[in-house]
């Protein structure tokens, strides 16, 4: 699949952000008390360059019939970042106004079946319009 | 007390009635501590005399003792639940939403009714009649307030659901023994998802992925040589979907991926059949309920299962429901072929969804007369007020969400008032107490329960008007009013609640005082939707509304979603609204005075999205202020608790940009349908737009 992507000039650690949730990319946050997340993310991201801000979609719960996921399930965030550095070991670090510290990294066989499960939904379930829309990062509700 | 009284006498000392001993014995007054949430009965060495308490009780719940003859009229008839008749009980007084007569039948939104007290949040509750065979099922649901599990717990025997096996003959619909034998579906999904993926990216089709679909269309063809009739219809529909793939296989295709290029989902092949299975299903009650509670389970908890129909109309079988979800529920039985069905918010209901919390339906069986009465009274049963709210308690919880929303308890005076207004539920219930233990003379155990029940509701109802006179004088000086008439008589002071949807919101007067005069920079509300959920919005409800609500009304929308996934983040009690200006392409919807929303007292809102460490209750970096509302951040968040009724006279949104022409003629045709001509004061052929 081909990410999104904002016809600016983002950064240059944004295009390892676009190998890495293409190939199947997970997402790692740690808050500022300590409790954490962990999810897979769907293979789309956009990048505001003005805000600094990166959209993605954490994949945050199963589809109970394996296919067919809920907004809540999977709704965009918008990363805003203070600080992001693209790793030597292919990962992408971020820090952000919250305190929070973030990973984007290639996916983990752990969570690999959530995101095919995604991949089912969007590349079969739904029609191409409204995968599209999905790929455009800008909904807030289905 | 009263309002034109000095400062000096408007200072409200709290301390608690002496407790009274019951003529009786105890009993009551332990029942009283059980609904109060006490871990200890209200006793003390110096308890008086049963004649002593009888007779010399006297309001010392206040340090002026003449206070209470400023209380208003209260309704002291909270009858318990099994005091006939239901309806004239509940006729004829000045309600702020009398219950109706009727609810109409498979009315997905339901009717909304304000219920007296403060247990529900928001003092809200839903009435819906679902469709089914055997006639309407009425439901009252509502989301019970953390601070109450308690008062239900007191009223049940709860006991670990016990299931044993039991066959039955039902109805089952599911994929052919050989699809699923062979993974016919699994292979054919796999090689659409490939084909689909490799269109789109336009890179090539593997080789694997031809010989892949070869191999089904060859396994396909096998199979069909010994193939029943149904085996053979599900043959033939795979059949279908390997051509078109086939089609996109050939060196020539070149239609483009969104122009008709991706393949069309095809679901599994299922088929209807009669089986007996044997089942699992609960054990009779427990005959060792004590006298006077109510027999209940805990179970995983459930959500209820309802289908809406292609016309918009809701109906359910009384049974179905998506099992398995996060935490438990206890299922109570309330007799009468009636039950309660309640989320708790406490111990390890934690694991539960958090929108799922507190969650409570009151189940009517098919065919009840006056169910809406009913259920309304059946609230009582398990110790929660049981009738709707009366003009005078509404101005108590629009000061509760007025405080909220704008934060009046950060003024010391105001939080003392409110403060000291959390102990008058118990003060109140050791006063009518005092007035009413003669009459527990002669009681049955059993008839003690419904009296202490009764006794605290009473005792809450009249507290509830003395905690507004406390609380809104305290707001009043804290606003710069002489008194409490004061600020009641401030433009945009209004307890009125307004019906949206299937719920009630509150004003906020900080925002109806002068809606115009709040600065937003040129900035807008606006909500985006996918391109089939606009036209579905409007034709199924005409409601933005948050998931829990849908997931009662039976909505999937236009990504073909589930009802039967497990939410984790608060945020499936609230929709998403932003804050900016308006996006350069639909469809989305604008609101573009922000205070025709932000008037409401149920939205909080993030400069920034939280990305995932919000719960819905976590409130780092939330405003509630309109003023700082006005966020430049594109990733912003205005979240506005249960949704938002689209055509409503005061929420409807004044703009809708349709992303194409045909899109706009379905929105304008559902409008039209319900009979909507204007958004906003906007004729709907203006306000809705390409």
């Amino acid at each position: 699949m081909t990410p999104h992507m904002t016809p600016t000039n983002p950064p240059e650690w944004f295009q390892t952000v676009v190998d890495l949730v293409a190939n199947g990319a997970e997402i790692d946050i740690t808050n500022s008390d300590d409790t954490s997340h962990h999810w897979p993310l769907a293979r789309h991201t956009r990048h505001d360059t003005d805000e600094a801000i990166v959209w993605l979609r954490p994949l945050t719960g199963p589809a109970p019939d394996g296919t067919r996921f809920t907004h809540d399930q999977a709704r965009r965030h918008g990363l805003a970042y203070t600080d992001a550095t693209a790793n030597y070991d292919g990962t992408v670090t971020f820090t952000t106004p919250a305190g929070q510290t973030i990973h984007i990294r290639a996916i983990t066989n752990q969570l690999a079946p959530l995101l095919d499960s995604f991949d089912t939904f969007t590349g079969w379930v739904l029609d191409a319009a409204d995968e599209a829309q999905l790929d455009r990062l800008a909904e807030d509700s289905w | 007390m009263g309002s034109g009284g000095s400062k000096a006498h408007e200072a409200f000392t709290i301390a608690p009635a002496p407790p009274v001993a019951l003529p009786g014995g105890g009993s009551v007054s332990a029942a009283l501590a059980d609904l109060a949430g006490d871990t200890h009965p209200a006793t003390n060495a110096t308890e008086p005399t049963a004649s002593e308490g009888a007779g010399t009780a006297r309001p010392s719940a206040v340090d002026d003792p003449t206070s209470l003859q400023d209380i208003p009229d209260v309704d002291t008839d909270l009858a318990p639940v099994d005091d006939p008749p239901v309806v004239e009980r509940l006729s004829g007084q000045d309600w702020v939403t009398p219950i109706p007569d009727t609810v109409a039948v498979g009315d997905m939104a339901g009717t909304p009714l304000v219920v007296g007290g403060h247990d529900l949040d928001n003092s809200s509750a839903t009435l819906v009649a679902y469709d089914s065979p055997e006639g309407p099922r009425h439901v009252l649901y509502g989301w019970v307030n953390g601070d109450v599990d308690h008062k239900i717990l007191a009223a049940v025997a709860l006991d670990d659901e016990k299931l044993i096996p039991t066959q039955v003959t039902k109805n089952v619909s599911g994929r052919l023994g050989v699809d699923t034998d062979n993974g016919l579906y699994e292979q054919l999904t796999k090689v659409a998802k490939s084909v689909n993926h490799h269109l789109k990216a336009n890179d090539g089709i593997p080789a694997h992925t031809h010989t892949n679909h070869a191999d089904l269309v060859a396994q396909l063809a096998d199979l069909h040589t010994d193939a029943t009739d149904d085996e053979a219809a599900m043959l033939a529909a795979y059949q279908h979907s390997c051509d078109q793939i086939g089609l996109r296989l050939a060196h020539d295709y070149d239609t483009p991926y969104g122009q008709g290029g991706k393949i069309a989902f095809l679901t599994a092949h299922e088929v209807d059949a009669t089986v007996t299975v044997t089942e699992m299903v609960p054990a009779p009650a427990n005959d060792d309920v004590p006298d006077g509670m109510l027999a209940a389970t805990i179970r995983q908890a459930t959500r209820i299962k309802p289908t809406l129909a292609a016309d918009g109309t809701g109906s359910w079988d009384g049974t179905a429901r998506h099992t398995g979800q996060a935490g438990v529920e206890y299922r109570i039985d309330l007799g009468e072929g009636f039950e309660a069905i309640y989320r708790p918010h406490a111990t390890d209901a934690k694991s539960a969804a958090a929108g799922h919390r507190g969650f409570l339906e009151v189940i009517a069986p098919p065919g009840t007369d006056n169910a809406p009465a009913q259920l309304v009274t059946r609230l009582g049963q398990i110790n929660l007020a049981n009738r709707p709210m009366t003009n005078a308690e509404a101005e108590w919880t629009y000061l509760t969400r007025n405080i909220w929303s704008q934060r009046l308890d950060s003024n010391p005076k105001v939080a003392a008032a409110v403060s000291q207004a959390s102990l008058l539920d118990d003060s109140m219930t050791e006063l009518v107490f005092a007035e009413r233990a003669h009459e527990s003379v002669g009681m049955t155990d059993s008839q003690l329960t419904g009296f202490a029940r009764d006794i605290r509701l009473e005792g809450e109802a009249r507290a509830l008007s003395v905690k507004t006179k406390m609380v809104g004088t305290a707001i009043a000086a804290a606003q710069g009013h002489d008194t409490f008439a004061g600020l009641r008589a401030q433009p945009g002071y209004d307890p009125t609640p307004r019906a949206s949807g299937g719920w009630h919101t509150w004003s906020r007067w900080d925002v109806t005082a002068n809606p115009d005069a709040i600065d937003y920079h040129g900035r807008v509300l606006y909500h985006r939707v996918t391109g089939n959920n606009l036209d579905a919005m409007f034709a199924n409800s005409g409601l933005l509304a948050a998931t829990e609500r849908r997931r009662v009304m039976g909505i999937a929308s236009g990504l073909g979603m589930s009802e039967g996934a497990d939410m984790s983040s608060g945020g499936s009690r609230a929709v998403d609204l932003r804050i900016g200006h308006a996006p350069s392409k639909g469809p989305y919807m604008v609101w573009s005075n922000p205070s025709r929303l932000l008037a409401r007292s149920d939205w909080y809102a993030y400069n920034g999205d939280h990305f995932a460490a919000y719960e819905g209750t976590k409130t780092s970096g939330q405003t509630r202020n309109p003023a700082t509302a006005a966020f430049t951040a594109s990733n912003n968040e205005v979240l506005f608790r249960d949704g938002i009724d689209l055509t409503s006279p005061h929420e409807a949104p004044d703009r809708i940009v349709c992303s194409s022409k045909s899109q706009r003629t379905k929105v304008l045709k559902a409008l039209k349908a319900r009979d909507i001509t204007h958004l906003a004061g906007i004729r709907i052929d203006k306000a809705v737009t390409t």
